[in-house]
């Protein structure tokens, strides 16, 4: 036992030589994902809300053109559309290809007039070719709801107007336009919204976090090729033919790795508990809300750790290479993110895939962080991350063994 | 002349090998395909949306949304017809559905009612929390609702403000529908080159060109890395600096060649293939920018440790600054260094082809002034 000992604690002196470079390169990968969560949650100032339109053409004094200011005016929906008028559509496409516009919107000559004609003139609306981003996506959305209040509105405009001409009554036009108007106005009038609460699932902002502290974990990882890929195995066979067998100098050069990111979790935890930004309190709240609480947080989240350095131990012991291990590392990383639903959320992929990120360590490590900042920790979970971590660690003494033995030859 | 085209081919033949033979290579060549397929398939068998909504459209025989919701094809949204409201709220509750959106039953009376001021909220909407996308998908519900309520605020103006509560209903629909368009009063479309390719993509497939980008710069890195392994074991010795970042940056682009080619292979399956043109002028400018700043990165890291710590950090880096996944428009100086930020703009607007000249340009000439810098620091 006595050897064991010596021997982590070589490692562990070996480690903490390395552990500054992982210290900056961690710091480094979590201001790119401080960064990346500022662009996507933290924009509070009004005009960071709206996605801008630009608007080509003019709508002419029709009761459109009332209705368009009228609902940049007073409307909520200001908070996430803005038209911005524009003086011709290549300055628009200018503007487009810049990114200030989300979309423009080109409006035909002599359009107002048009739309009592059997085939009127159509409002071109123009995209940025950038389908891979949902703000398109939901303007696009947003752009053919607006499409169906213009035309509802337009045949219970004109229809009023008809039957008061048919029936020689006089009619107010601009009332009866803002009568349908002040109907579109007040359309949060319809629905009543009740917020359950986070509950069993998770929100929206909650589901990016712990993704992201995924994603961090795994490229934490990537750091172990610094010293655990063996180009040769001169000082493993050494080690068992003193008495260090296989699954011992597997432990000893683990569990310095596992403390390392360990480390690191509780690092980013404590900071998250220093410096918490309101979207992240919101979610994560009594797990972080003092640097104790925090600390105890990071202590229950040693046994993801545990997981995901076990499977990327593994990945070290299968590569001979820094190269080799550094490309496999990545990859994998690359292709569990995806799957485990850390790009994408998980419930916009396939059923089956959704079943295959399960079973996969990154699904179970991600259910498990959710459960330690839910005070939710489930035996089954546990179970599984512990028998992942032990295959992984049984799988990387097997290899080990079997490199050893065929160095002999 | 010959001679030194013969020189030059043996030299491509032999970076080519030397790449060939490197296990960790071949799979990322193999992976770029593989995951364009992976991610295709993924999409043809989605029936996940963005946004998952579980729906309970009351009973009415007047009003029926369920058919117009059934017929609509989007990206944004999908829909779960639940039988009642208890179903619809235990599928949000649950996780299976972002929002239930529940219709009162006896739609077309509660409809009147609302109109004349007189009724109650016609919709009740469950969510687990406020964001604002759920704010922007309640806008559908009365999207939903409007051609009903509108019709009826019709009725309400003839009967009060027009005083002619005598017309009747048929007559009321006859003048009302007169007017009313099957088309859609709002023509989409895209902007850029590629459009109508997009406009066939689901958002699962739209990231594939963003993610095959970053999987060949790693491919130009992993080139860079396998150069400075062997520059280390002296492999190059006989060679001038100046001959050895020529190799440099032809070995760099012999294995983005080879990745171009599965590349190209992955966005024909996956159907991202717009023409041959603009897609070979893009490949081939991308070629050469991720060659230069591969070199560049070994000029400035000439050990396999640091690449080790550049290649996350430029992984994550493209992922976060260039447009994948988000089209971020924020940090301008960090996307402008990165290559895949070039290639993706270039593929829509292919005027900014010329910006990837200038910054093969730039990202060579410092590569070789680096690289200049150290050899004479070293001797």
């Amino acid at each position: 036992m006595n050897k064991f000992f010596r021997y982590l604690a070589l490692g562990l002196k070996r480690a903490a030589r390395i552990y500054p470079l992982v210290l900056g390169f961690t710091l480094i990968l979590s201001l790119c994902a401080a960064l990346l969560l500022t662009s996507l949650f933290a924009a509070k100032a009004e005009n960071k809300r709206n996605l801008k339109v630009g608007v080509v053409g003019d709508i002419g004094d029709s009761y459109l053109n009332i209705g368009v200011d009228t609902l940049q005016s007073f409307d909520s929906s200001r908070f996430y559309l803005t038209f911005v008028n524009v003086d011709d559509e290549e300055s628009a496409q200018k503007r487009l290809t810049k990114g200030e516009f989300i979309g423009y919107v080109v409006i035909p000559e002599g359009f107002a007039d048009s739309l009592s004609d059997e085939i009127p003139a159509t409002l071109k609306y123009v995209s940025q070719n950038a389908p891979n981003s949902i703000a398109p996506l939901l303007t696009e959305e947003l752009v053919g709801i607006v499409s169906q209040f213009v035309l509802e509105s337009q045949n219970g405009i004109y229809g009023v107007e008809d039957i008061a001409w048919d029936h020689d009554v006089e009619i107010d036009m601009y009332d009866a336009n803002m009568t349908f108007i002040n109907s579109v106005l007040a359309r949060d009038t319809v629905y009543d919204v009740e917020v359950l609460g986070v509950g069993n699932g998770l929100g929206f902002t909650a589901y990016y976090i712990f993704a992201l502290i995924m994603v961090l974990i795994l490229l934490w990882g990537i750091t172990g090729c610094l010293y655990l890929v063996r180009t040769d195995m001169a000082l493993p066979r050494l080690l068992c033919s003193r008495s260090y067998g296989s699954f011992l100098q597997i432990i000893a050069e683990y569990i310095p790795f596992t403390v390392m990111t360990a480390l690191n979790l509780t690092i980013i935890v404590l900071a998250l508990s220093l410096f918490p930004s309101e979207e992240i309190y919101h979610t994560l709240s009594y797990a972080i809300e003092s640097p104790a609480a925090a600390l105890m947080t990071s202590l229950k989240l040693v046994p993801l750790a545990m997981l995901i350095c076990s499977m990327q131990f593994f990945l070290y012991e299968l590569c001979s290479n820094i190269i080799s291990a550094l490309l496999t590392q990545l990859l994998s990383m690359l292709a569990l993110s995806y799957i485990s639903g850390f790009f994408y959320p998980l419930s916009a992929l396939p059923m089956p895939v959704q079943k295959l990120s399960a079973l996969l360590p990154t699904g179970i490590g991600f259910d498990y962080a959710v459960r330690v900042f839910s005070y939710d920790l489930s035996f089954a979970n546990l179970a599984a991350l512990i028998l992942y971590t032990a295959l992984f660690l049984i799988l990387s003494t097997a290899v080990r063994e079997y490199k050893i033995r065929r160095s002999h030859l | 002349m010959k001679k030194l085209l013969n020189k030059a081919l043996i030299w491509l033949v032999m970076l080519s090998k030397r790449l060939l033979k490197k296990t960790g290579f071949l799979i990322i060549l193999l992976l770029i395909p593989v995951l364009a397929l992976f991610m295709t398939l993924c999409a043809q068998n989605n029936e996940s949306s963005f946004l998952r909504i579980a729906l309970y459209a009351g009973r009415d025989d007047a009003v029926d949304i369920t058919d117009e919701l059934k017929r609509e094809e989007s990206d944004m949204f999908s829909y779960t017809f639940c039988d009642n409201a208890e179903e619809a709220l235990r599928m949000v509750d649950s996780g299976e559905a972002d929002m239930a959106w529940v219709f009162q039953d006896g739609l077309s009376g509660e409809i009147e009612r609302f109109v004349k001021g007189a009724g109650n909220t016609l919709v009740t909407v469950y969510e687990k929390e406020e964001t604002a996308v759920l704010k922007l998908a309640r806008e559908k519900i009365f999207a939903l609702l409007y051609p009903y309520v509108c019709y009826e605020i019709y009725n309400d103006y003839i009967d009060t403000e027009l005083g002619l509560p005598d017309i009747s209903g048929q007559e009321r629909k006859e003048v009302y529908y007169l007017f009313e368009k099957d088309d859609s009063l709002v023509e989409y479309t895209t902007f850029g080159e590629g459009s109508e390719q997009s406009e066939k993509n689901s958002y699962l497939t739209s990231p594939i060109k963003g993610m095959v980008s970053v999987l060949m710069l790693l491919c130009g890195l992993a080139s860079s890395m396998y150069f400075i392994a062997d520059e280390k074991r002296g492999t190059f010795s006989r060679l001038n600096y100046r001959k050895r970042l020529l190799v440099l940056w032809t070995g760099n682009v012999c294995a983005l060649s080879f990745s171009a080619v599965f590349s190209t292979l992955a966005f024909i399956l996956s159907g991202n293939y717009t023409s041959f043109i603009r897609e070979s002028g893009a490949m081939a400018a991308y070629i050469l920018i991720c060659a230069s700043f591969s070199a560049l990165m070994a000029a400035l890291i000439p050990s396999q440790k640091g690449f080790s710590v550049l290649m996350p950090i430029a992984l994550v880096a493209c992922t976060v600054f260039c447009p994948i996944f988000l089209d971020i428009r924020a940090f301008p100086l960090i996307q402008k260094l990165l290559p895949p930020y070039y290639y993706l703009n270039a593929l829509s607007y292919p005027s900014q082809l010329y910006r990837m000249l200038i910054y093969f340009v730039i990202s060579s000439g410092a590569a070789y002034g680096v690289y200049a810098l150290r050899h004479l620091r070293d001797n």
